[in-house]
């Protein structure tokens, strides 16, 4: 059976007919091609899939698509400006805290909705909050990093697509 | 996952009427951090999912004028830990709802979900046991006030009939000189399911040095969320000593009926059982002593 | 924390290399920009799904999938009847993609489907009816060395397929295939001196048996591969695999299509860790070929960790002997490892492993690979090196507190130095053993004594040493000169770990420029030049050769284009900053962007350039680890107090990158040591197959690790580049365990560690009257 949805998706209105079995996991990598949230295990363990429903940090991969219904729902590709990337991820840059890049994203808007909520925590308290993500590559360590340099105020917001620089200016006149 | 025909109704009598046409083949919705799970991985077939999504009745937690304190089904994790009313109220469901899985889980799942889905090892309905909360159900013929101590019947079992629903969980204020504690054996700090689960409230008399009343609920250690009865009646009416918890941990080991799994081996949560009352019975006490 | 520094002076200063860059691609990462295995998809596009046998070990009499065939959304079914008997090996698992007659364990391939949609293609498994003969089965690897066990070949013969565990090591592997008789599928045996007479003059011996698990690489990207067959008989694929020109040979030798008909792009990979090379992608490219239409396959976590290609489970015994003054005398080992159903287990090299840190004159080193009716094992990190260096560095450090020496004095004494041999007799260039202990030695964690704990809890300090021979592969790379002076950079490898930010600085030092005027392109295994698997950290060893030799290439075509124009011989050209002038004249220059466009329409353009070849051999990576551990002794629930990785990395082309490879190995270590297990049960199920059960470690469970680098010389490596990637997760395990046994004051024998085995070790040293913490 088939059922009507409406939600916006990074501030963009969306209506489709679907089935209730999608997740709206499925909804935003396969119909709206938003392939940023990612399934690292489908069973809520991984935090890879995390995006915001109305502000609050959820497992995609948990959550029917009919559930989201009347839902604002923000996915790490609306979390950026058009000019510079938001302070997790300008700090998770600088960092060096993406090594292989498949959990970035599930903790980039983790990480975000939780300092949003949280701006002056411990280091414990810190670790215990983005403990529903995994990384397999980094140990945690740059992420943990990047994360203070964000409490600390530390971090400089990186362009999103700088201006191209010029290396060597041609010479006057001819050689 | 298997295709499945879905309904949110905005009111709690439909809900209940869904539930009750549909019998075995429907299941009720909360958060879904367990249902769907069953669903996709263990091929769970359900025909028809009903989602309490949108039922304002199951939702808020509110102070009554009695003194006790009202939580609805449908209370997210979340909100059950970070409620002043509830840690105010009995701090040990608040640490209960707080090992809930990680952050994006406690926002999902919800108190009544933790309880329905009937889990040896739930974190958060241990401690409504050991309060002696009740659950108010809502049915087809109207509602009724069950014990959560006695609405588990087996591991995925719930006593609840065709079309019935848990509307919310009202726990009755606790007496004077009370302390509280949750506390659970994990190998992991977060993302993990407990081992062994101790739910303490420890009553004190007016001299704070002698127990008045206990109450030890074991979780992930028996088919149900048993109270530790034998354990319970070493530490009532003893004054506080560190071998009388000792004695007590001893007697909730006894108490508990373990099995093994990939998670422990029955023996060693049987040890656990005995390790983590005495410890869990502790902080009550001190809480008791701090709250006077 | 300083770094130790080793190398010979540079002629011209670095200014690019050897400096922290972050990654090149961060942006895309943080953005959710970077596609990755499961990311893509195409109009048209069918999805698959695998049905798994339910039997650890039976014989397929049938398969009728005629009923799937006819289910909704259904377009194809596939199984082993779609391979020719000539390609499919019944021993080497990539090339034996579905069970055939038999099934050899529970969850293994048996059919395929590809549906309209992937709740139809799961749908039609049910339909698929397959009539097996269960037969019995043995999980245990020790009773499967029993001579009454079931054996598990069906005298299908062949030869072991060694080649993923051969890209990780360039070490030659000397063992010996055994016939099918038996569940013993290999052996190998090193020696050297008299072993008898070794212990005879030792002082002191000691001896244990060591127990490590199986575990999983569990990267958090499961398998994906898309798969799509054109009608032109071209072979398209995009796969998330650490080899994409492995996929590409793999797949045209399954479906006998010639190889320039086969083109695999590499999408971005979400870990591999050795276990992600080419399982997947013949499912869906014959699922393809048959529907004639795109076809995706996604594997699920359960899939992950029931029936990809985990590390194996080993049983070491070994038993060490020194003299008073802390000699080595003999060494005497044992390796039982279990291969699952597929021979191909990294045996041998653990077995050699035993041997490979400290100089022992006698030595008689055994292995035996098992197979049982468990899922076949793959690479993992420096593969079977941290189970060898759980039994060796465990057993080291109680003969140093038997001798009453210091742990890093013992093993500074007899740590391994070029010229000395390895057990299969292959002598050492200059490795970096001693300069990792001495940078241990002088570590302030090492010089600092335990604190109490503060709850009566013990402590104890851990330490120990590992290596890894790491792979020297050939490679390629190609450079071109772009028309505004900037360069492009393209490579086959796949950027695994952040090897295509430390290609982009070699390439940025050479032709001396700024970072950010070079990109690094993977191009798919068409355009692309030859790249070898991103394993054995061979990647930025060989592709920085590579990389450097295609910049000399382009360099020396640029200066014949400047030389022209300046009126001198290219010999005087010097260059910089993206300009080129004659000696001693550098205000009279030419840009990089007019050389591009004088060059174009010239004889001498357009200016591209490749380099390729190999290191001249490979050159192994040493790697220490200091742990310090609180142990809760009623839960046995450890704390880690302090973690400390050094590694030689020879010469770090990125610092920054380096440090996150010590910082990820040593956590995963963590996870060897106290919390990863694929457990099984007796009917060879696993019952552990979520991340909820296989625990890996959570950012609230693990301490930071500083990370030290040191800097041992190379000379076959650019600049004196070595591996990096691997050697890091050899030693915590040890390390960790070690500590452990420190606080506890008893001998600890098994991997992880878990609450339950050290509170259970603990009640039997009490039992036995044992003394304890």
């Amino acid at each position: 059976m088939d059922y009507p949805l409406q939600l916006t998706v990074n501030g963009v209105g969306v209506k489709r007919i679907i089935e209730p079995q999608v997740r709206l996991l499925d909804l935003l990598r396969e119909d709206l091609g938003l392939t940023g949230a990612k399934e690292g295990c489908g069973t809520g363990d991984c935090g890879a899939c995390t995006v915001l429903i109305d502000g609050s940090p959820q497992h995609s991969c948990l959550t029917l698509a009919v559930e989201a219904e009347g839902a604002a729902v923000t996915t790490v590709e609306g979390l950026a400006s058009d000019e510079k990337l938001n302070a997790v991820q300008s700090a998770f840059v600088a960092a060096g805290a993406t090594q292989c890049g498949i959990c970035t994203p599930g903790f980039v808007v983790m990480a975000s909705a939780y300092l949003r909520d949280n701006p002056t925590p411990t280091d414990h308290e810190l670790r215990m909050g983005i403990a529903g993500n995994l990384c397999r590559c980094t140990g945690y360590e740059t992420i943990v990093t990047a994360l203070h340099s964000v409490i600390d105020g530390k971090v400089e917001l990186i362009d999103v697509a700088p201006e191209p620089q010029e290396l060597a200016p041609e010479p006057e006149g001819e050689l | 996952m298997r295709r499945f025909d879905y309904a949110a109704p905005t009111q709690t009598f439909e809900a209940c009427a869904l539930l009750a046409d549909r019998g075995e083949e429907a299941c009720a919705l909360a958060g879904g951090t367990d249902l769907i799970i069953q669903m996709r991985e263990r091929g769970r077939a359900v025909p028809l999912v009903v989602s309490l999504r949108n039922l304002a009745d199951l939702k808020g937690i509110s102070q009554n004028d009695d003194g006790s304190l009202t939580i609805g089904a449908m209370a997210t994790g979340g909100e059950v830990t970070d409620s002043c009313l509830v840690r105010d109220h009995a701090l040990f469901i608040s640490e209960g709802a707080e090992l809930l899985g990680s952050i994006q889980i406690r926002n999902r799942g919800t108190l009544g979900g933790n309880v329905g889905n009937a889990a040896p090892s739930a974190d958060a309905a241990p401690p409504l046991v050991a309060a002696g909360a009740c659950a108010s159900i809502v049915g087809a013929k109207g509602t009724r006030e069950a014990a959560v101590g006695d609405l588990m019947t087996g591991p995925g079992q719930l006593a609840l009939g065709p079309g019935e629903l848990i509307q919310s969980f009202t726990v009755p204020a606790l007496p004077a000189h009370t302390g509280t504690r949750y506390v659970r054996h994990v190998p992991r700090l977060e993302m993990d399911i407990a081992v062994v689960g101790i739910a303490a409230l420890i009553t004190l008399e007016d001299d704070l040095e002698t127990i008045k009343d206990a109450s030890v609920v074991l979780s992930a250690v028996a088919p149900t969320w048993p109270h530790a009865r034998t354990a319970e009646e070493v530490l009532k009416g003893q004054p506080v000593s560190e071998k009388l918890l000792a004695h007590a941990g001893e007697a909730a080991a006894e108490d508990s009926r373990p099995i093994s799994d990939v998670r422990a081996s029955a023996g060693y949560r049987r040890m656990m059982v005995d390790v983590y009352t005495r410890r869990a019975a502790a902080t009550a006490i001190e809480r008791a002593k701090a709250a006077s | 924390m300083a770094k130790v520094v080793e190398r010979p002076q540079e002629k011209t200063a670095l200014r690019i290399a050897n400096q922290p860059v972050s990654r090149v691609d961060g942006v895309e990462n943080v953005t959710g920009a970077t596609k990755f295995g499961a990311d893509f998809s195409l109009p048209g596009m069918l999805w698959g799904a695998i049905l798994r046998s339910p039997h650890a070990h039976a014989r397929i009499r049938n398969i009728d999938y005629s009923k799937a065939l006819a289910a909704p959304g259904v377009v194809t079914v596939a199984t082993a009847a779609d391979f020719d008997d000539d390609v499919v090996e019944p021993t080497s698992r990539p090339h034996n993609v579905f069970a055939g007659d038999f099934a050899l364990f529970l969850g293994e391939a048996v059919a395929a489907v590809a549906a309209v949609t992937q709740e139809d293609a799961e749908a039609a498994l049910d339909l698929i009816e397959v009539d097996y003969e269960p037969l019995p089965h043995v999980i245990d690897p020790l009773e499967s060395m029993d001579p009454g066990a079931p054996v598990i070949r069906h005298g299908d013969g062949g030869a072991i397929d060694r080649t993923e565990m051969s890209f990780h090591s360039s070490v030659a592997s000397s063992a010996e295939d055994l016939d099918e008789s038996g569940n013993v599928s290999s052996q190998v045996q090193f020696s050297r001196g008299d072993l008898e007479a070794g212990f005879a003059e030792a002082d002191v011996i000691k001896e244990g048996t060591f127990k490590a698990a199986m575990v999983h690489q569990a990267y958090l990207e499961p398998h994906a591969a898309l798969a799509h067959y054109m009608p032109s008989g071209e072979m398209r694929l995009w796969v998330t695999s650490q080899g994409q020109f492995y996929v590409r040979d793999t797949v045209a030798r399954l479906l006998k299509l010639p190889t320039h008909k086969v083109i695999v792009q590499g999408t971005a990979i979400g870990g591999g860790f050795g276990g992600k090379m080419t399982l997947l992608a013949p499912i869906p490219a014959i699922l393809s070929k048959k529907a004639r239409r795109p076809v995706k396959v996604v594997w699920s976590r359960s899939e992950e960790l029931t029936a990809a290609n985990p590390a194996p489970q080993s049983i070491i015994d070994v038993k060490i002997g020194a003299k008073q003054d802390g000699t080595l005398t003999a060494l005497q080992g044992r390796v039982i490892m279990d291969t699952g159903a597929y021979p191909g287990s990294p045996m041998s090299t653990a077995t050699m492993l035993l041997g490979s840190c400290y100089v022992f004159p006698n030595m008689e080193l055994e292995g035996m690979e098992v197979l049982t009716n468990k899922v076949s094992v793959g690479a993992y990190r420096a593969p079977g090196a941290p189970n060898s260096a759980h039994a060796v560095e465990n057993v080291m450090n109680w003969v140093a507190q038997e001798l009453g020496m210091d742990p890093v004095d013992f093993r500074l004494k007899n740590a391994i130095k070029e010229g000395d041999r390895w057990p299969n007799g292959q002598p050492l260039p200059d490795v970096g053993a001693t300069e990792v202990l001495g940078a241990i030695k002088d570590h302030p964690v090492w010089g600092t004594p335990l604190a109490q704990g503060a709850n009566g809890n013990p402590r104890g300090r851990g330490m120990a040493i590992g290596c890894w021979s790491g792979g020297a592969g050939g490679s390629a790379a190609t450079i071109k000169l772009e028309a505004d002076g900037t360069f492009r950079v393209l490579v086959g490898t796949i950027n695994l770990t952040g090897s295509t930010t430390s290609i982009a600085q070699v390439a940025a030092e050479e032709l001396r420029i700024p970072l950010e005027f070079v990109s690094v392109s993977q191009g798919d295994t068409n355009e692309a030049p030859y790249g070898p698997v991103a394993g054995g950290s061979q990647v930025t060893y060989t592709m920085s050769l590579s990389t450097a030799k295609a910049a000399h290439a382009v360099l020396g075509q640029m200066k014949a284009v400047a030389a022209q124009r300046l009126g001198v011989t290219a010999d005087d050209v010097e260059f910089g900053d993206g300009k080129m002038w004659a000696n001693g004249d550098p205000d009279r220059y030419i840009t990089y962007r007019r050389i591009s466009n004088e060059a174009m329409g010239s004889e001498n353009g357009p200016i591209i350039g490749t380099g390729h070849g190999k290191p001249e051999r490979g050159n192994p990576g040493f790697a220490g680890t200091i742990a310090d551990v609180e142990v809760d002794t009623e839960t046995g629930l450890v704390t880690i107090l302090n973690l400390v990785g050094v590694q030689d990395a020879g010469f770090a082309i990125n610092p920054l990158s380096v440090k996150g490879q010590i910082q990820g190995g040593t956590i995963q270590g963590v996870g060897y040591a106290l919390l990863e297990e694929i457990v099984y049960d007796d009917e060879g199920r696993v019952r552990n197959p979520g991340l909820l059960d296989y625990r890996l470690p959570t950012a609230a469970d693990v301490p930071n690790v500083d990370a030290v680098i040191v800097e041992k010389h190379n000379p076959y490596g650019w600049k004196g580049t070595r591996i990096v990637g691997e050697p890091s997760i050899v030693p915590p395990g040890a390390a960790i365990t070690s500590a452990i046994s420190d606080a506890l004051g008893i001998p600890l024998h098994d991997m992880p560690m878990t609450p339950e085995r050290i509170v259970m070790a603990l009640r039997a040293a009490r039992t036995n009257g044992e003394p304890t913490a």
